[in-house]
């Protein structure tokens, strides 16, 4: 059963809302006072999930589970990070350093990966799709935007050959649009279900 | 007060009324206990990972997104969250009930939520554990290396990604892909639903992403919003087509 209080307050929040996104100058006092509010929930809600996160793998290591050598990596730099910050704060050049150089070449190196595996998944998609409509229309784009983005045909300076390339060029967009006004109504009617309190949390 | 609206405001506002007033009939009309069986490649996919995680005492790994609170509020970031529901319904009493991961602090804690209320409303609160829904970094890259990370662990069934994504994502996929473990991906924006091409997990696309919770859990709420979702498709196609038929001949600017 469903208790209506916060149902009702839910609710009449999510109109006020929406109706303050419409009306923009009679609105933005409210919109701003609501988007300090999500800004304090959020940062606390981040606090709580962290806090839950380190017991729980607090709670690996206590018990000796499997991997739990990778959980007492997780709890020692948490507690390093979180120290230094404490102690130095957080803008200071020596923590943005200390953070910078253990984030910073991790994160190209996946970026390094995720360009290796785009390549390989653009060759493996024949391989585990076999030749269907959806490959082959896959690898006949690929190969024509390959050869308008070397822009040597519109150097070529055919009118009619330039309209063609605009046409195809305006191809992708209309797919695109196509998926967000579909991506639009499902979100639309998720949003609704949200609004009046229809996509519940299991129980309540 | 709604001519300072500008016309895509307003044609936003009776768009949105118009989606209101479908998912109304919509539930009105809608039989309870007589849903219409729509056969789906999404519904099926998900439900094929289920009966696998359920026969052979596995878990299934279901990835929530990184982006609902983070830069900027994202409703399409909780899209996973109704499908975490549904699934974990069918599975709270297996060997190896569902684990999530969530690269938001909100999102965590929402998932957090629905996994409890699922366990409390099936009268299983003792079953349930803060560890079967995890926060696994706070950035795209940080999110994806964590889940990366989980893929491999021989316990898991199949990986499930639901929510908002980055393309990045596709080191998950291509991760599940090389452990021979089925995947799916219902990625809610259009670069992820691009990455979610590789290998052999099944894409979900467009709309699909919103329908595979409601055709699993089957409750009437759903299924109005589901019948009212091809109603309004119907509506913005004529929209469409007489927007551009008045465009043609000269009406509309």
């Amino acid at each position: 059963m469903k208790r209506p209080l916060p149902l009702i307050v839910g609710i009449l929040s999510g109109l006020i809302v929406l109706a303050a996104m419409f009306f923009v100058p009679q609105g933005s006092g409210i919109l701003g006072v609501v988007l300090s509010w999500v800004i304090i929930v959020a940062g606390v809600a981040l606090l709580v999930a962290i806090a839950s996160l380190v017991l729980t793998h607090l709670r690996f290591i206590a018990k000796g589970k499997k991997g739990f050598l990778l959980s007492l990596v997780l709890v020692i730099s948490f507690l390093a990070t979180l120290a230094l910050g404490l102690l130095l704060g957080v803008d200071h050049s020596t923590f943005l350093g200390f953070v910078g150089a253990i984030i910073r070449p991790i994160e190209t190196a996946l970026l390094g990966l995720v360009a290796l595996i785009m390549m390989s998944a653009a060759m493996k998609i024949f391989r585990e799709r076999g030749w269907s409509a959806l490959t082959v229309s896959f690898g006949v784009s690929a190969i024509i935007f390959l050869i308008l983005g070397l822009g040597f045909l519109q150097n070529l300076n055919i009118p009619a050959l330039n309209e063609v390339i605009r046409f195809v060029e305006a191809l992708p967009m209309i797919g695109a649009r196509g998926l967000l006004i579909g991506i639009g109504i499902g979100l639309l009617m998720m949003a609704f279900r949200v609004l009046f309190g229809m996509e519940g949390s299991g129980n309540d | 007060m709604l001519s300072a609206l500008t016309l895509n405001d307003q044609l936003a506002l009776a768009l949105g009324v118009l989606g209101l007033l479908f998912l109304l009939i919509n539930l009105l009309i809608l039989k309870r206990n007589k849903p219409k069986h729509i056969p789906e490649p999404g519904k099926q996919a998900v439900e094929h990972l289920l009966h696998v995680s359920s026969e052979e005492g596995k878990r299934l790994v279901v990835g929530l997104g990184h982006s609902l609170a983070n830069s900027n509020f994202d409703l399409a970031g909780a899209s996973g969250l109704s499908l975490q529901l549904a699934l974990l319904k069918r599975s709270l009493f297996n060997d190896h009930p569902l684990q999530s991961y969530s690269g938001d602090g909100v999102l965590a804690c929402l998932s957090r939520m629905v996994v409890r209320g699922a366990y409390r409303g099936a009268l299983a609160s003792e079953l349930f554990s803060g560890s079967l829904s995890q926060l696994s970094g706070t950035s795209p890259l940080a999110y994806t290396s964590s889940l990366v990370n989980q893929i491999p662990d021989s316990s898991n069934a199949g990986l499930l990604l639901a929510g908002q994504m980055s393309p990045v994502v596709l080191l998950a996929l291509d991760q599940a892909d090389r452990h021979a473990l089925p995947s799916i991906s219902a990625i809610a924006s259009l670069s992820g639903q691009a990455a979610g091409f590789i290998g052999n997990s099944v894409n979900l696309m467009g709309e699909d992403i919103f329908n595979a919770a409601g055709k699993l859990d089957q409750r009437k709420s759903s299924l109005a919003g589901l019948g009212a979702q091809d109603w309004l498709r119907i509506a913005i196609s004529l929209g469409l087509l007489l927007g551009a038929i008045l465009k043609m001949g000269g009406v509309l600017p």
